[in-house]
């Protein structure tokens, strides 16, 4: 992943993407036990255009360094990396807000785990209940940082029925 | 609870901690290895060198 992590830093240097995280499993891996996943989810930000309406520069600028398309993500040595425009409130603030992680030798930046539990809560399908148990069950969240995100973002409602039916379920 | 369900429990959290705890590359390299066989499986799909189960006739089937 080192290798595809650098093209991804090129993309940045080459100011076709703004700051960027990892997001979904594979963030969820950097504080949890691994998770299995097929691709590598990145959440970028567009500075300077606000109003993107397309993802082809990224995938043209890759495509011309060797790397194809494979469905809705690219191939990037060896990884299907899905670009996602980090287009509501809550993904900026997890891309702008992301932990710097060297990995080995390369800049990388990982959603913070706060960030990607309420993330879960917002997203709401069957397995993003059950990564959100397992970080519950790790304790690697800060709870009241945790807590500041639910309430910044509208979410107190969806963690409390979350908490009635995962975590003090009678 | 038994104590032999209890000790598995405990065993497989302790499993679970280990886990949690290695290097983030090295985590990220089982990943890698776990997409590998997954993908090894879906292409095998369709080979008649496999012995399928019958699906388990759960809330239906008997009467």
């Amino acid at each position: 992943m080192k290798e595809t992590l650098d093209e991804i830093n090129e993309l940045r240097t080459a100011g076709l993407i703004g700051q960027w995280a990892i997001g979904g499993a594979m963030a969820a891996t950097f504080y949890l036990e691994p998770i299995s996943t097929y691709d590598l989810d990145i959440f970028v930000l567009f500075e300077g255009s606000p109003l993107i309406l397309t993802l082809t520069p990224i995938y043209d600028f890759l495509q011309a360094r060797g790397h194809s398309p494979d469905g809705d993500a690219v191939m990037v040595h060896g990884w299907p990396v899905q670009f996602l425009p980090a287009e509501s409130v809550l993904l900026r603030e997890a891309v702008e807000s992301a932990q710097e992680v060297d990995f080995e030798g390369v800049p990388s930046r990982v959603m913070r785990a706060e960030h990607l539990m309420a993330i879960a809560l917002q997203t709401g399908r069957g397995k993003d209940f059950a990564r959100l148990l397992t970080f519950m069950e790790a304790q690697v969240a800060d709870e009241q940082k945790l807590h500041d995100i639910l309430q910044r973002h509208g979410l107190n409602a969806a963690w409390q029925r979350f908490e009635q039916n995962y975590l003090n379920p009678s | 609870m038994s104590p032999l369900f209890q000790k598995t429990l405990e065993s497989k959290a302790a499993r679970r901690q280990r886990l949690m705890a290695l290097p983030y590359p090295e985590k990220v390299r089982i990943v890698e290895q776990m997409r590998a066989a997954a993908l090894e499986i879906r292409q095998a799909e369709n080979s008649t060198l496999i012995l399928r189960e019958e699906p388990s006739p759960y809330g239906g089937g008997k009467a």
